[in-house]
């Protein structure tokens, strides 16, 4: 039976909110992953490759529209505002300004030790709050992060992959 | 993964749609609960029977006149819907849709009923804490992680918990709800689920203890979230004609309405779940014919516990950073209060049911049946689901001039 009034099945909300199955196989290789405590790395596709190779020659890229012009990440084959998939992909100058933070004491994901910060910043550039950039703080105390804090990218290279880290400014 | 351009669609129920009105056509007669257990003691199938039974019971049917069926797990494999209505006595399902959750699902067997799919309807919802919870990501073989994900696992960001504490984080910063406004919040659940003699949790819950509990990602404790449990939950609908006669008053649905954005946008719409717009709500307010100021009960979702202070501001019952105010001091929230909030102990307390035990205390407290945690006469009730940006809700009423 089509729920008339939601295109979405709700069988399909994530859990611990709502309804979603994992399987068996992929749960074990998560415990796997967690007993090596190796860092997860990104695996670029057609899509993201831009950015991960420009991170490789130390500089920020960001997808954006050549309609609207406006920014957007993580990258999309549509732009979210007008839809457009036409893009470039301009270098930002790595400035930009806590959105939000949290300090994870207990999930960990692997080759994470407890406490770390998560941070996602908005780029200077970025007029949507929805261009966040997520990565890591460095040299700041955990109790001492801030929403608006000014930060800057840096770019830390883990098994050959650059990643954005910030640091406070 | 879905990949669909991010929509704000303008549901089509505030333009007056062709879809069938609910406003009162279908009700609530019975409800059934078993009691919730930390570890699964019992099978599914049997706490299925159980709440089901209970709720045909309370409505004063015998259970073999249910033509529609709704069973709601969230873990695989789905639940032997056959072998459960078979042990109801069940001979002709009619109707039948698996899955849903809280109010979404209340409305799609409201619809069912509406276009006289079928006659009565049992949603059951089991709860099974072996259920996994989502883990990130991370292909094991080679330890890279694709897709959106990728901006956001290598930085140690890989769980729901996580996403949302980044919403309630930005969200405390620009509102400036407080820890100890939370802790009022969960308290004062705790305080409801102690007159529940269903609730998971039996001992009372200081404001010194939450704001002791340990961190899981700040800004959230372990106490900010809902609590795993075994079990199930029932309600019995059915049309107009057939409710007038039964054992209890019905509980009428006078509307729902349901978010059109996916959850797994939701990475990209995080702060609309505390900001909105929320153009879907409309539909609710606009098919029962009420505003926000006429709900009574404020039954929401609480899967963790900064979701019901930002369901207050999406429905509009208290203003746009004003929650945080309101549940200060627990006095407005509690069972006795001006607007009672989860006075059945919510899923913080009284246990996780994914929404359903908000629609059974919604109907024990409009028929006056909550006793220990009654609260004074209430004849609208609201029930929300989810999250404000990707959930859904319903408005219950009850027939003030049938007593």
């Amino acid at each position: 039976m089509t729920d008339l009034r939601h295109p979405v099945e709700p069988t399909s909300i994530r859990p611990g909110i709502g309804p979603e199955t994992l399987p068996l196989d992929t749960r074990s290789g998560q415990a796997l992953l967690r007993k090596r405590r190796v860092r997860p790395l990104p695996q670029p596709d057609e899509l993201t490759r831009p950015f991960w190779d420009a991170a490789t020659r130390g500089e920020l890229r960001i997808m954006r529209c050549a309609r609207c012009h406006n920014l957007r990440h993580p990258p999309s084959e549509h732009c979210r505002s007008c839809g457009a998939v036409e893009h470039d992909w301009p270098q930002l100058s790595g400035d930009g300004v806590i959105y939000s933070y949290v300090v994870d004491h207990r999930l960990l994901v692997p080759g994470f030790d407890e406490p770390y910060v998560v941070v996602q910043v908005n780029p200077v550039e970025a007029t949507d709050e929805t261009v966040r950039i997520t990565g890591n703080l460095d040299g700041v105390a955990h109790d001492a992060v801030r929403v608006g804090m000014a930060v800057t990218l840096t770019f830390v290279t883990v098994g050959g992959i650059a990643l954005p880290h910030f640091r406070a400014v | 993964m879905d990949r669909r351009p991010e929509r704000h669609l303008t549901h089509a129920a505030t333009k007056g749609g062709a879809l069938p009105r609910t406003n009162r056509s279908v009700a609530i007669v019975g409800c059934g609960q078993t009691s919730l257990t930390r570890t699964a003691e019992i099978p599914e199938t049997e706490l299925a029977l159980a709440a089901c039974r209970q709720a045909a019971e309370e409505a004063g049917l015998d259970a073999a006149v249910v033509d529609g069926l709704n069973l709601q797990v969230h873990h695989y494999p789905p639940p032997d819907s056959a072998g459960i209505a078979a042990g109801l006595g069940i001979s002709d399902v009619r109707w039948y849709a698996e899955g849903g959750q809280g109010a979404s699902a209340l409305g799609r067997a409201a619809a069912a009923l509406d276009v006289g799919a079928c006659q009565y309807v049992l949603v059951c919802k089991i709860m099974n804490t072996v259920a996994p919870v989502l883990t990130p990501n991370i292909t094991p073989d080679t330890g890279r992680v694709g897709g959106w994900e990728q901006f956001e696992v290598p930085f140690g960001l890989g769980y729901t918990m996580q996403r949302v504490g980044l919403t309630f984080r930005r969200w405390m910063d620009r509102y400036g709800i407080s820890y100890e406004q939370i802790a009022w919040l969960c308290t004062t659940q705790r305080d409801h689920a102690l007159r529940n003699p269903q609730a998971f949790f039996r001992t009372p819950l200081s404001i010194e203890e939450y704001l002791a509990a340990r961190w899981i990602t700040e800004p959230l404790r372990v106490l900010d979230c809902d609590y795993p449990v075994n079990g199930a939950s029932a309600y019995l609908m059915t049309t107009a004609d057939r409710a007038a006669d039964l054992r209890q008053r019905p509980v009428w649905l006078s509307s729902w309405a349901a978010s059109p954005v996916s959850p797994f946008e939701f990475h990209l719409v995080a702060e609309n779940i505390a900001e909105g717009p929320n153009p879907w709500l409309g539909a609710l307010y606009h098919d029962a014919g009420i505003t926000p100021q006429d709900l009574d009960l404020w039954m929401l979702y609480d899967g963790f516990s900064y979701f019901v202070p930002q369901w207050m501001e999406a429905l509009g019952v208290v203003p746009r950073g004003g929650s945080g105010e309101y549940i200060n001091g627990g006095t407005r929230i509690r069972f006795d209060g001006e607007h009672p909030v989860n006075t059945h102990g919510g899923m913080l307390s009284e246990g996780r049911l994914h929404g359903a035990g908000h629609i059974v205390e919604a109907c024990r407290q409009l028929r006056g049946q909550a006793e220990g945690r009654q609260a004074a006469n209430p004849t609208t009730a609201v029930v929300t689901t989810a999250f404000p940006n990707a959930g859904s809700a319903a408005i219950l009423t009850l027939d003030s001039t049938r007593s």
